[in-house]
């Protein structure tokens, strides 16, 4: 058995042993082609130099005016120095990761239902620090680590590898690709709070999972699309395991967007997740959602966007048994009034199966002093809140309650752009 | 869930080959900026096909990173940028969706201001921090705007297109060459219309190159560190500044047309300029339109 096992190389040898003898001779003509066409380029540049000296002689010659205008360097062969400079200028830390750190200051006031009070006044509520550089030509490593509440953890950290054909693995630790908020880090968000139909799905914190993520582009036409399949881990305790137990699940997540003219986009996606939860045996979780955004941003940095997304968690307690269904979703109004100045309206929606409807109303202002800098004042009510947001206000389930929010979220270092 | 997973995999495998097919025949080109999209169709001529990811007209600085550009990245074989930092805020991310490594910079297909100019002006001296503005540690990127620029770009595109598809590098060093003479022939003019706009208020530093080739002179900006939003104490002192006589025109990039520039302009009593750094315009004749709006006292 043993002594044939490598029989089935024998026809692919019979086929590519020709191939490659009548390649190698190919390649000596091809080789000898290549020596002439590069001789031929050689002599053109020169003779074209040559013209364009003659040229720029006969020019200087016959119109004195010109003589304060620089022509001089219309050469390309002078490019050298300048590409030289920028070499040495920026040698030096090539090999370094992009290092960012972003703090978050946050203060609020809350009055809810019997006479609960709380009041944070610009405590450093969260500090990311963003490290991200590429390993090798085909790898890239991000890590996000958070400083909150006198703790640090990892937030995120992944690597991504682009792959042949377009596709893009990414393995690690990651904001689960859902709808639009939950990818995006909070620093992000023009409003300082959680939307609450998240907050009830997921808990106050992100869905974060542990796992591989394939996703490919596809371009159809003029609209452009996005294709993900996951596989990964997650302890999420509203969810899945309430006991904090590592979950498998998988994924898959659609989204589409298509130009509507030279400012607006209208951006649609869908997801779905399913994995096992650790509340009976075999018992299930799914997880389907919905979202769109439509922005129209005009080239004088003012502009609007409505954006929203809708999911729905069905647990399952037992095979056979009633499940219980979360849905949350949201709706965002934001306008720009230019680069500095902007404002946003939100509205919530929860439901759970047992429970009275939870809506929450927001809105506020956000001013982007730089690039680097912005702050954010909101006001949020919350009514008839659900188990989780109510757990997140200290307040007892179907309870009201006052928000007034301030955000100041500064940046150093070089940070990446976000996500459109 | 196996067979959902299986009807999802079955999806992204159809979706995959429903792409839209990319013709093989000519070379693919995309410009980040109107003004190197002209050059570069100039130069191309009928061998290459040009897509140009920011609209003119829009500030070069934030064009949305939207994944609809991405698309025409994917199958570039040469992207010309300004480089020097101008697209730092939206190109990695259009180039991390397109996964073409061959046009990531480095790679044979990037080709930026750094491997075009002779020298890079406006690099910041001392140390350089976020304090000094939305600065470009790199240099001034605006260099497309000057015309002599546009000829060395025209040049070193002649010659990367040259290796692409050596059976064109005639016509491109050709087009190339035409557009230097065109140039060459109307910088005269130029430089004489030119000198009544100087010397000048600019908003942003955008037209640093320009003004330097054709001897203009720039007394102080609107913004008063690069990227920077002005503020009162500022405009005050440049109004007064303006009102001693010190210039005759405030020039603005077209999305910094808005109320402060304008009310600095009527109180400043001096003429409001919008100077676009592109115009409408097919290939070099649309670039050397651009050039003569400028010249003409912009829009």
């Amino acid at each position: 058995m043993k002594k044939h096992a490598l029989a089935w190389l024998l026809p692919c040898l019979i086929i590519l042993v020709p191939y490659y003898a009548e390649a190698a001779g190919a390649d000596e003509i091809q080789a000898l082609k290549d020596q002439i066409n590069i001789l031929i380029q050689k002599v053109e540049a020169l003779e074209a130099r040559q013209q364009q000296i003659q040229a720029a002689g006969e020019s200087k010659a016959d119109n004195p005016a010109s003589v304060g205008v620089s022509t001089a360097p219309l050469s390309v062969a002078s490019v050298t120095p300048s590409q030289s400079a920028t070499a040495q200028a920026t040698g030096e830390n090539s090999g370094n990761p992009a290092i960012s750190v972003i703090g978050t200051f946050a203060g609020s006031a809350m009055r809810g239902g019997n006479a609960v009070h709380q009041r944070n006044f610009l405590p450093m509520s969260e500090g990311e620090f963003v490290f991200g550089a590429e390993v090798d030509a085909h790898t890239r490593l991000d890590v996000t680590v958070t400083a909150a509440n006198g703790a640090m953890a990892a937030e995120e950290a992944y690597v991504t590898s682009r792959l042949p054909e377009g596709f893009h693995l990414r393995a690690g630790r990651k904001f689960i690709p859902l709808g639009r908020a939950n990818e995006t880090h909070p620093h992000a968000l023009i409003y300082a709070d959680t939307p609450n139909g998240l907050t009830n799905l997921f808990g106050p914190d992100k869905f974060i999972g542990e796992g591989v993520f394939l996703d490919h582009p596809l371009y159809i036409g003029e609209s452009a699309h996005n294709l993900l399949l996951g596989f990964f881990q997650n302890a999420n305790q509203v969810a899945f395991d309430p006991t904090a137990t590592n979950r498998f699940s998988g994924m898959g997540r659609w989204t589409g967007m298509w130009d509507l003219n030279d400012t607006a986009t209208l951006e649609l996606g869908s997801t779905y997740i399913n994995g096992n939860n650790g509340i009976a045996v075999n018992s299930r979780t799914d997880i389907l959602g919905a979202h769109l955004a439509l922005k129209n941003l005009e080239f004088d940095h003012s502009g609007w966007s409505i954006e929203g997304e809708w999911n729905r968690s069905c647990i399952g307690t037992s095979p056979g048994l009633a499940r219980t269904i979360t849905d949350g979703a949201y709706l965002l109004g934001e306008y720009d009034f230019n680069r500095n100045w902007q404002s946003f309206a939100r509205a919530d929606f929860s439901r759970m199966t047992g429970h009275q409807s939870e809506t929450a109303y927001t809105g506020g202002l956000a001013w982007k002093v730089s690039e680097f800098q912005r702050l954010t004042v909101q006001y949020k009510h919350t009514r008839n809140a659900l188990t989780e947001s109510a757990a997140r206000l200290g307040l007892a389930a179907g309870d009201s309650a006052d928000e007034a929010l301030f955000r100041w979220v500064v940046a150093i270092g070089p940070h990446g752009a976000h996500k459109y | 869930m196996n067979s959902r997973v299986i009807h999802l995999f079955a999806m992204m495998v159809i979706l995959v080959c429903a792409q839209t097919p990319v013709s093989a025949s000519e070379l693919h080109i995309t410009a980040t900026l109107p003004a190197l999209g002209q050059i570069a169709q100039g130069v191309a001529g009928k061998f290459g096909e040009v897509k140009v990811l920011a609209h003119i007209g829009q500030d070069p600085h934030f064009v949305p990173p939207k994944p609809t550009l991405a698309r025409h990245l994917t199958h570039a074989d040469l992207l010309i940028a300004a480089g020097l930092g101008l697209e730092i805020g939206w190109l990695p991310p259009l180039l991390e969706a397109a996964g073409n490594d061959n046009i990531r910079p480095g790679g044979s297909g990037y080709l930026d201001g750094t491997q075009v100019l002779a020298e890079v002006l406006g690099k910041p001296q001392g140390k350089i921090t976020r304090a000094l503005g939305d600065i470009h540690p790199e240099g001034n990127p605006h260099w497309y705007i000057d015309p002599i620029n546009a000829v060395r770009l025209a040049q070193a595109l002649a010659e990367r297109l040259a290796v692409l598809d050596p059976g064109h590098a005639v016509v491109f060093r050709q087009n190339a060459a035409n557009f230097a003479r065109d140039v060459q022939a109307r910088m005269p003019g130029w430089q004489t219309a030119l000198q009544d706009l100087s010397p000048l208020v600019s908003y942003h530093d955008s037209y640093l190159y320009l003004v330097q080739r054709f001897g203009l002179k720039v007394i102080d900006f609107v913004e008063p560190k690069p990227g920077i939003e002005p503020s009162t104490a500022h405009l005050d002192m440049l109004v007064g500044e303006l009102q001693k006589g010190s210039a005759t025109t405030l020039w603005m990039e077209p999305y910094h047309d808005g109320k402060t520039a304008r009310k600095v302009c009527e109180l400043g009593h001096i003429l409001c300029r919008v100077m676009p750094d592109s115009i409408q315009g097919d290939g070099f004749a649309g670039y050397l339109h651009l050039i003569d709006v400028i010249a003409a006292g912009g829009r």
